[in-house]
C-alpha cells in the first residue's frame, strides 16, 4: 500500500487547490463545482447514481467477458495457424484506428437501443489489448522450455497447456488490466449515444439541465469504477500467478508492481 | 550391446551468413549399464551432440541408434538434463520434478511420493512448495537432476549436472548418481568440465577436440566399483587423470 502514498498525496493536494481556487474566485457551481460540492452531490444523488451504475457495471462485465472469450479463441487460432495470424494480425491493428465513437451509432442502428450495443462497444474497446497481449505472451515462451517438453515426448496440446499458456500469463494479465481500465469508459460512451439507463445517460441528462455538479459526480464515479475494476484484475493476477510476485531477480525499481 | 550408438555424426550451423562447423564425424557408443563421460573444451559442440542424440536437432550426416533402432530425429527416447535448468517459474519445485511423469501420462501420485522421499537427499527439503525463483543456482540444478531421474528412462543424458555445486554437495550428488545408476541399471552419458569427476564416475571417457569437435581420445577407467572417495589417491586414478589432461591439452 505504501507505494500508493505519493499519488494519494498528489491527488489530495490537487483537490485542496481546486477547492481553494473555487472559493477564492467565487466560481459559480454551474461553471465549475468545488470538490466538496461534488462529494455532496454524490451522497445526495446516491440512489439515482446506484440505479444507473448497476446498468453500467452490467454492460461492462458482459462486454469484458465476451471480449476475453473471443480474444482467447482468436489468439489460440492465430497461434495454431500462422497463416491466419499473418492475415488477421495487421487487420487488427488497422481496426484500432477506426474511432469507436463513429462505430457506436452504427451499432445502435443494428442492435437497437437496448444493452446489446453498449456491451458490444465495451467488447470492442477491450478486445485489442487482450488479443495482442495473449498472442505476444504465447510467442514469448522460452524455446528451450518447449524443447525440454518435446524431448520428454510431449504432444502439441501438452506443450500448449503446460508451457506456452502459463508462460503467456504475465503478458495476458497486463492486457487484461489495460482492457479493464478502458472498459467502463466504453460502456459510458455507448450509453452516451443513446440509452435509457446508465451513467452515460445520467451524464447527458445532467448536462442538459446544467447540473454540472452531477456531471462531475458521474465522472468521479466512472474513475472509481475503472480503478476498482483494475484492482480486481490485479487481485486476480496475484491469485493466478503467485510465482510472478515472488522474489523477482529483477531490481524492484524496474517493476513497480512487484512491491507488496 | 550398445544402447546408444552415435555413427559418424556431423553438424554445421548456418546463422546470419556465417558458417560454424560444430561437430565433425563423431562416433561413440554407450553399452548397457555403462557410465560414459565426455570432456572437451568449452564451445566445442558437446551440448550439440546431446541435442542430436535426444532428437531435438537433426545431424547433417550420420545416425543415432538406440537399442539398435535408428532414432535419428526421434524424441522421447532418453531422459535429458540440459545445461540450463529450465525449471518452469510458474510451478513449485515438487510440480516441476514430476513433469516427466505428467507428460508420459503416468499417474503423478507415485512420482510425487518418490520425489518427496528424495527431497532430503537432494537438499531440497522444505522447498517442495517453493518457486524456482526462490532457490539458489545449485538447488535449481539439483531439482533439474531430480526431474530428469523421475522421467524414468533407462538412458540418461546429463549435461554438466554438477557444474554449479560446491565440492561437498557435488560429492554427495555423485555418490547418489552412482547409487541410482547401479541400482537401476541405467546407462549414462555425462558431459563435464571436471576431469576428476569424469574419472571418478565413469567406465570410459571420450575427449573431444576444439571446434569442429572430433573424438580425440577414448580412455578406459579400470577402477573397481563401488568406488569410495579414497579412490582419488589410487595410482591408477592419477595415471588416468594425467592421460586425460594430456589428451585435452593436445586437443586445444
Ligand atoms: N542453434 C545453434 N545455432 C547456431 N550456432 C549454434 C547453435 N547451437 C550451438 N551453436 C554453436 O555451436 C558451438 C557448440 O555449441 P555447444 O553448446 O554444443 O558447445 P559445448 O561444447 O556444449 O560448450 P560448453 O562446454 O560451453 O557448454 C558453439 O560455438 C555455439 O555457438
Ligand atoms: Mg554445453
Amino acid at each position: 500500500m505504501k507505494k500508493y502514498f505519493p499519488s494519494a498525496a498528489f491527488m489530495a493536494a490537487f483537490l485542496i487547490l481546486w477547492q481553494f481556487l473555487v472559493f477564492l474566485f467565487d466560481v459559480e457551481s454551474w461553471f465549475l463545482p468545488s470538490p466538496l460540492l461534488i462529494l455532496k452531490t454524490l451522497v445526495e444523488s446516491s440512489d439515482l447514481l446506484i440505479h444507473h451504475t448497476i446498468t453500467t457495471i452490467y454492460e461492462t462485465l458482459w462486454g469484458f467477458f465476451a471480449s476475453v472469450v473471443t480474444a482467447f479463441i482468436l489468439a489460440v487460432v492465430m497461434d495454431t495457424y500462422p497463416t491466419i495470424k499473418k492475415g488477421i494480425y495487421p487487420l487488427l491493428v488497422v481496426s484500432q484506428t477506426i474511432p469507436i465513437i463513429f462505430i457506436a451509432p452504427l451499432l445502435m442502428v443494428w442492435f437497437g437501443y437496448g444493452l446489446l450495443p453498449k456491451i458490444f462497444v465495451v467488447a470492442l474497446v477491450c478486445f485489442f489489448p487482450i488479443v495482442v497481449s495473449l498472442v505476444e505472451g504465447l510467442e514469448s515462451v522460452d524455446p528451450d522450455m518447449v524443447n525440454l517438453l518435446l524431448i520428454m515426448g510431449a504432444t502439441k496440446s501438452q506443450i500448449f497447456r503446460k508451457v506456452r499458456f502459463p508462460a503467456a500469463f504475465p503478458s495476458f494479465f497486463s492486457g487484461l488490466k489495460i482492457a479493464a481500465t478502458y472498459s467502463v469508459m466504453g460502456a459510458v460512451i455507448g450509453e452516451w449515444l443513446g440509452a435509457s439507463r446508465g451513467i452515460g445517460y445520467f451524464m447527458i441528462l445532467s448536462s442538459k439541465s446544467f447540473r454540472v455538479d452531477r456531471v462531475f459526480a458521474a465522472i468521479a464515479l466512472i474513475s472509481f469504477l475503472s480503478l476498482a475494476f483494475f484492482g480486481l484484475i490485479e487481485l486476480a493476477s496475484r491469485l493466478a500467478m503467485p510465482w510472478h510476485y515472488k522474489n523477482e531477480q529483477i531490481p524492484q525499481e524496474l517493476y513497480d508492481d512487484t512491491n507488496e | 550391446m550398445a544402447v546408444i550408438d552415435v555413427k559418424g555424426v556431423s553438424k554445421t550451423f548456418y546463422s546470419s551468413g556465417s558458417i560454424l562447423k560444430a561437430i565433425k564425424d563423431i562416433s561413440l557408443s554407450v553399452n548397457r549399464g555403462e557410465f560414459v563421460s565426455i570432456v572437451g573444451p568449452s564451445g566445442c559442440g558437446k551440448s550439440t551432440l546431446f541435442n542430436i542424440i535426444s532428437g531435438l536437432q537433426l545431424p547433417d550426416s550420420g545416425e543415432i541408434r538406440i537399442n539398435g533402432e535408428n532414432v535419428t530425429g526421434k524424441k522421447g527416447k532418453v531422459a535429458y538434463m540440459p545445461q540450463k535448468d529450465l525449471l518452469f517459474p510458474w510451478r513449485t519445485i515438487i510440480d516441476n520434478v514430476v513433469l516427466g511423469s505428467e507428460i508420459q501420462g503416468i499417474p503423478v501420485k507415485q512420482a510425487r511420493k518418490e520425489a518427496l522421499n528424495l527431497m532430503p537427499l537432494f537438499g531440497l527439503q522444505g522447498f517442495e512448495h517453493s518457486y524456482p525463483s526462490e532457490l539458489s543456482g545449485g538447488m535449481r540444478q539439483r531439482a533439474a537432476l531430480l526431474r530428469t531421474f523421475l522421467c524414468k528412462k533407462d538412458i540418461m543424458l546429463l549435461d554438466e549436472p554438477f557444474g554449479r555445486l560446491d565440492e561437498i554437495t557435488k560429492s554427495k550428488m555423485q555418490k547418489w548418481l552412482l547409487d541410482v545408476w547401479e541400482r537401476f541399471q541405467t546407462s549414462i552419458l555425462f558431459i563435464t568440465h571436471d576431469i576428476e569427476e569424469a574419472v571418478f564416475l565413469s567406465d570410459r571417457v571420450y575427449v573431444f577436440s576444439d571446434r569442429p569437435a572430433v573424438v580425440n581420445a577414448e580412455i578406459k577407467v579400470n577402477l573397481s566399483r563401488p568406488r569410495s572417495q579414497d579412490v582419488i589417491n589410487h595410482p591408477e586414478f592419477l595415471n588416468i587423470k594425467r592421460r586425460l589432461w594430456k589428451a585435452l591439452k593436445e586437443s586445444i
